[in-house]
């Protein structure tokens, strides 16, 4: 057997191949960039969902948080009594702690009257509870009775109190009948559970909640001293504190949530079968393209078998423009994609963010999908019996 | 090329071919003895289903064989592997019925794809290219699509390898218009 070395600069059969037919070469394109644009739209959503329900979790401003032991998520909670933070302030190592009140209550859009649910945040006004620019910058005017912070980020529904307030305008709404007057504003993303957040001092949100008992909370924060052992402190609290409450770390907290997005929801399985799906329709169509670029090229690849290429180098042919074509549909799949995170960032608020490990994901699978379907087709390739061409 | 130069080009014994499986089994060659030496011309002829390209594509290592013995510049081709009778199809030229061009390439890289499996350097590529182009008058042509090619297409049917030792033509016109152009090739 001779070693094959050609000085002379090979030719690039895909790309030639491709290229000699327009048409199909745009479907094909047409049709990958469709599946990646499915894909970055599935993990897109996926990804803003489990973000934006932890935004609320990362604010908070403590090591530690204490919770109901019944509790599951934000909008799956239960209420402990205050004297359980009490106790843990009283741990070695423990700074200050901070109960949370969270409940939705009905807010009156100011512009049309509508009654839409809010969730609204009940703090201490005298503590940095939350790590949010605009509730840190606003905090002490909650201590004014009847006043609030409204969301940013908030949906169309509540009204467009966000452009008016900056506009300079004094709004004020109803919310379960006490007149409640907007003192600034703050970011926090909707999440596919909570269209849109209030925060309010304790006492405020206990006038606007009647029904809400004092004392009874929905989320501790603990803060640490600079010296202390997380670690240290949880296992001392739970071995102090009833089982009423649970206690974690910040992080573990956010974890929680969305472990609880994922399995307990149908969001997280939704969104995965989604991937899915369009992984085997980009597969069906780049198949296709490449199946029948194949077919139709059968004579010409029986001609070169028959001048004694080998299988393999056909082989290499069909495979160099499978990957050609994942290359060429993932460029425009992504920049579309790009733009439809825009769209949806507008549309819904929900905070819709590219990262480099799933560009690199999506590449990765449209490389196996195209890979794949050029496995498939090349089985008719290597049938082709150079004398069946006579 | 690695050829036996002592032994014969073709050489056929007892050689036997069937199509189909089973019952539907059929014999289409029987006990063919043929022996071809080098720089013989050899014009086959016979009745329609007779067998002749059978023969032929037995000969250009293009069909496996299944009894008997044949093989080409002293290399036998019963129970041959694949990558041998790949190698072995490096030697032979083929100038078929119709024509293989590859549609997606141009004149030249028709001519061009024949070398892709030689080695050769760039420049001397070029001019076996244009040695080729020019002998079948298509050399203002070298950038043209099959598609586009009318006249000097036929010249052109099959990218044919050149310094082969063996030839097969489908078609006696071919051959004969080789035998014309002898010199140039």
């Amino acid at each position: 057997m001779t070693k094959i070395t050609p000085k002379k600069k090979p030719l690039f059969l895909s790309w030639l191949q491709l290229r000699k037919e327009r048409a199909r070469l745009i479907v094909a394109i047409a049709g990958i960039s469709f599946a990646d644009v499915l894909m970055f739209l599935q993990m897109g959503f996926r990804g803003a969902l489990f973000s934006s329900a932890v935004e609320f979790h990362h604010s908070l401003n403590g090591e530690i948080v204490m919770t109901s032991s019944r509790s599951r998520s934000l909008i799956s909670l239960d209420r402990f009594t205050d004297r359980r933070l009490y106790q843990a302030a009283g741990i070695t190592g423990v700074a200050s702690v901070s109960p949370i009140y969270l409940n939705s209550i009905q807010w009156r859009n100011p512009e049309n009257k509508e009654i839409w649910d809010i969730y609204t945040i009940g703090i201490n006004p005298e503590h940095q509870v939350l790590n949010i620019a605009g509730v840190e910058a606003n905090r002490e005017k909650l201590r004014q009775p009847d006043t609030v912070l409204f969301n940013l980020g908030s949906r169309r529904e509540f009204g467009a109190i966000a452009e008016r307030f900056q506009s300079g305008e004094a709004i004020t709404t109803e919310i379960n009948e006490r007149q409640v007057q907007i003192q600034g504003l703050f970011k926090l993303s909707p999440t596919f559970g909570i269209n849109a957040y209030l925060v309010t001092s304790d006492v405020n949100f206990l006038r606007m909640a009647p029904f809400r008992q004092g004392g009874l909370v929905d989320v501790g924060v603990i803060k640490l001293k600079p010296d202390a052992d997380v670690q240290v402190v949880l296992a001392e609290m739970r071995s102090r504190l009833p089982d009423d409450v649970k206690v974690m770390t910040r992080d573990d907290y956010a974890k929680a949530e969305v472990a609880f997005w994922s399995a307990s929801t149908p969001v997280g399985y939704t969104f995965d079968l989604g991937v899915v799906i369009a992984f085997i329709v980009g597969s069906v169509i780049v198949y296709q393209i490449l199946y029948s670029d194949v077919t139709d090229h059968l004579p010409e690849y029986a001609t070169l078998k028959a001048m004694g290429f080998r299988d393999r180098y056909l082989l290499i042919v069909v495979f160099q423009e499978s990957l050609i074509l994942a290359v060429l549909g993932f460029i425009p799949g992504t920049a579309i994609a790009l733009g439809i995170y825009q769209i949806t960032n507008l549309a819904t608020m929900l905070p819709m963010a590219m990262d480099l490990g799933r560009i690199v994901f999506v590449f990765i699978l449209t490389a196996i999908m195209s890979s794949v379907s050029a496995a498939i087709a090349v089985r008719k390739l290597q049938t082709a019996d150079p004398a069946d061409i006579f | 090329m690695v050829t036996n130069l002592s032994k014969p080009a073709i050489s056929i014994a007892n050689l036997n071919h069937y199509y189909g499986q089973g019952s539907l089994k059929k014999q289409v060659l029987f006990d063919i003895n043929l022996q071809i030496n080098r720089g013989e011309i050899i014009i086959m002829t016979g009745p329609s289903g007779s067998g002749k390209t059978t023969l032929l594509t037995l000969m250009g290592s293009l069909r496996s064989i299944q009894e008997g013995n044949l093989s080409i510049l002293g290399q036998e081709l019963l129970d041959a592997s694949k990558e041998q009778m790949t190698l072995a199809r490096r030697n032979i030229g083929y100038i078929f019925q119709a024509h293989n061009l590859l549609n997606f390439l141009t004149a030249y890289q028709n001519i061009e794809m024949a070398l892709e499996i030689q080695e050769v350097t760039a420049a001397e590529a070029d001019t076996r290219i244009r040695n080729i182009l020019n002998a079948v008058g298509l050399e203002h042509r070298m950038d043209y699509y099959p598609s586009d090619l009318s006249g000097g297409r036929n010249e052109l049917r099959s990218p044919v390898p050149w310094s082969v030792s063996l030839k097969l033509f489908w078609q006696m016109n071919r051959l004969l218009h080789l035998i014309r152009n002898r010199d140039e090739m």
